[in-house]
């Protein structure tokens, strides 16, 4: 018992306290997160009120955690109608359906999948969000929170795609009108902040329609978000196919593949390959860029936090909307980046689509 | 012309046939949607009077200035913020960076709680946080104003810090900051210099010097007139006032940045050969020399590039100021500029070629700045020069 004492004294003093800075540091930040750790426990579970009516509820120096319990369904599903909440679990889980082609082995030429999802998610939507048919009409004014963040964020990523994958391989053409093109549109939507894109087609496209002809907000929002995101896919597709080796394109070209082919079979994959991981930050960039839509009126899972915390019987209750808001895009985004992970170890464990490093010199 | 060559040609004309005819379509519709709804077109507008106050202005304005006058204050209001969040999170990021590869596993463990925990989260929820938690809590309220002094007045409605009013020697005044500045950087570069030759001199009194100058002359002749602060019943009636959005903005968005910048630091830290640091452990540097005089110079090599990206997002993140009315460029002109005037396309315009030009500018030094440290000769010798 006495030796382990010892030894655990020793390893402490060679870890921790070898030098007399490493000291002083290792006592400040015990010091700091003991500090910092007491007061949030404190606030967030010993002091918190959990069940309640109001404010009243509320006690000095605690959350008061039965505001986010009584408002759930808002930052759930905004502000969508009580009695047709049911639409938006259909609607998710419909979309989820399609998913379902892509693991299935043996399937092959998945992009068809994806050009397909990208015609029957919007009806889906259009359907079930915002009503046909049979059912009741909600304007897309109502939809908010969690859903609104969700739907942005996997329509955005859809069609940005495909767009990000042509400008790519626009700015590598040979033609100088598609090069220049491309070009213009990849550094032009990265220059400049989304919010003046959101401001572009929330103020601005409605000038340019014709007469009469209106696009719904939400659509104009998409769009624009898509268009964001694919110059950002644009240029990280670009470092994937700078890497790719030039034998890869001649071998291609002596085996008579034309361009459009060369590059679905030979070169995409093995961009697409390399680049997951990129793909995956910027994936979770989007999803975080989605909150700006708050500043132009719509009310994401960050913009409901404040028509909430109004409420005259919740006033002031902006720190919990905002912590609570802030540890589901926490999770989601840490969720995303374990699995761009573990996607990427996947994908380089599968044979190599061409054999590079086998090849004889 | 063989076949390839025309089927090129064509396919380019069709292109910008069908770019052309789609400007014309919406230009039709523009012009034809703007004269129903009688809006003007053309920059004529920034000459008329503006008739809104702005919360923060870093150059005088009043309610009587014209429409440009207001695209200027934005524009240097957003400069401000990026100016000090760059600085900020530069001097954030490098720490955390550092801290992550210290050996003391108690600080790299905290250096990646903080990196982990802040950047999952989105930008906007960070300036919310520190606006609508932190800032509006912790500041004392109006009245209960917390003092340093006649000076310095800290208060739920930002700092406020005495005004200086330029009298008539002000322009010789800067003239004479500019030419010590220039006199201590060339100083510095001189030093370096003589250390390669092997001429060891001390240059910092002289530099001091430089510095003492200007103080000394702002003391005798009074270049610049102190207002302090005068509270009237509910507002400064003179003096600066910083607003706290200011600092949400900064503060928001210099943690955020620093967790990429952190990561930047540290991979690049790690990319410099092994070797480098053995080399240098040998020759006896003790260990903050070893990391200021061999590692992080060669470090910095690849770091500048990913760093200037992230040096371009904050810029581009500060009109996420507009969350909290910080008066940026987005919120004062492409906000209430553009709600006054309905001059959508015009004012949207100018603030998107204004951003870009931002970038520019700042992509353009940050690579000016990466070739200064390339071409440095004398100083770096690549792994491929080392003879094995």
């Amino acid at each position: 018992m006495k030796l382990k004492i010892k030894s655990a004294i020793d390893f402490l003093k060679k870890e921790f306290f070898n030098t007399p800075v490493n000291a002083v540091l290792t006592v400040l930040m015990v010091w700091l997160v003991f500090k910092l750790g007491f007061w949030f426990i404190n606030w967030a579970f010993i002091n918190a009120v959990w069940t309640g009516e109001s404010r009243d509820v509320a006690q000095a120096g605690g959350a008061t955690w039965a505001f986010i319990i009584k408002k759930l369904r808002f930052f759930m599903f905004g502000f969508y109608p009580r009695e047709q909440i049911w639409r938006i679990p259909v609607t998710i889980i419909l979309m989820i359906f399609t998913m379902i082609p892509y693991f299935i082995k043996g399937i092959r030429h998945k992009v068809l999948i994806m050009l397909a999802q990208m015609v029957i998610w919007p009806l889906i939507i259009m359907y079930f969000l915002s009503g046909g048919p049979g059912l009741e009409k909600v304007s897309s004014n109502d939809w908010g929170g969690l859903t609104l963040t969700f739907i942005l964020s996997v329509t955005g990523l859809l069609y940005s795609f495909p767009v990000g994958i042509l400008m790519a391989l626009g700015r590598r053409s040979e033609l100088p009108v598609i090069k220049g093109l491309s070009i213009a549109y990849i550094e032009f939507f990265r220059g400049i902040p989304l919010i003046t894109i959101l401001f572009m087609s929330s103020v601005v496209v409605p000038f340019f329609l014709p007469n009469g002809a209106a696009v719904d907000k939400m659509v104009r929002v998409i769009i624009g978000m898509s268009i964001f995101q694919s110059a950002y896919l644009a240029e990280v597709i670009r470092g994937g196919l700078q890497s790719i080796p030039k034998g890869q394109y001649e071998a291609a070209d002596a085996l008579g593949f034309k361009f459009g082919l060369q590059s679905y079979l030979i070169i995409l994959p093995q961009v697409l390959k390399l680049t997951v991981s990129n793909i995956g930050g910027i994936s979770i960039s989007f999803i975080k860029d989605t909150t700006l839509v708050l500043i132009i009126g719509m009310f994401d899972l960050l913009g409901i936090v404040s028509p909430l915390a109004s409420d005259t019987d919740w006033l002031g209750m902006e720190p919990e909307g905002l912590i609570f808001a802030g540890i589901l895009y926490w999770i989601i985004c840490f969720a995303i980046s374990r699995l761009t992970y573990k996607v990427e170890k996947k994908v380089n464990e599968l044979p190599e689509t061409a054999e590079m490093t086998g090849v004889p010199e | 012309m063989n076949k390839t060559q025309s089927r090129n040609l064509m396919i380019q004309t069709g292109i910008i046939a069908l770019i052309l005819g789609l400007f014309l379509f919406f230009g039709f519709n523009y012009i034809e949607n703007i004269t129903k709804r009688n809006i003007g077109i053309g920059f004529g507008f920034m000459n008329d009077t503006a008739g809104f106050s702005i919360s923060q202005t870093l150059i005088s304005y009043t309610e009587a200035d014209t429409f440009g006058r207001t695209f200027v204050i934005g524009l240097l209001n957003t400069l401000l913020a990026s100016f000090i969040g760059i600085i900020l999170t530069t001097a954030l990021g490098f720490i955390v960076g550092l801290m992550r590869l210290s050996s003391n596993k108690l600080i790299s463990i905290t250096a990646l709680a903080y990196v982990e925990a802040l950047r999952n989260i989105p930008p906007l929820l960070h300036v919310l946080f520190w606006y609508q938690v932190v800032f509006l809590n912790v500041l004392p309220p109006f009245k209960e104003s917390f003092k340093v002094g006649e000076w310095l007045y800290i208060n739920v409605r930002g700092i406020t810090i005495p005004s200086f009013i330029p009298q008539e020697n002000a322009h010789s005044y800067s003239l004479l900051v500019f030419i010590c500045i220039i006199a201590v950087i060339y100083i510095s570069v001189m030093k370096k210099k003589l250390v390669l030759r092997g001429v060891h001199k001390r240059l910092w009194p002289l530099q001091l010097a430089f510095v003492l100058i200007p103080v000394a002359a702002a003391w005798l002749l009074k270049p610049y007139d102190m207002v302090l602060p005068q509270i009237t019943k509910f507002k400064f009636s003179s003096g600066m006032t910083m607003r706290p959005e200011l600092f949400s903005v900064v503060v928001a968005l210099s943690t955020y940045t620093s967790t990429y910048i952190s990561e930047i630091v540290r991979s690049s830290i790690l990319s410099v050969p092994k070797g480098q640091l053995e080399a240098a452990k040998s020759l006896g540097f003790p260990s903050w020399r070893r990391l200021q005089l061999i590692i992080i110079p060669q470090a910095l090599r690849t770091m500048i590039p990913p760093v200037t990206n992230q040096y371009l997002n904050l810029i581009k993140n500060t009109s996420l100021g507009m969350a909290v009315a910080y008066p940026d460029l987005t919120s004062v002109f492409a906000g209430t500029t553009l709600n006054q005037t309905g001059r959508a396309l015009e004012v949207m315009s100018l603030v998107m070629i204004t951003y870009l030009s931002i970038s520019l500018v700042t992509s353009m030094l940050m690579n000016w700045y990466n070739k200064a440290i390339i071409n440095r000769k004398g100083e770096m010798i690549s792994k491929e020069d080392i003879p094995l």
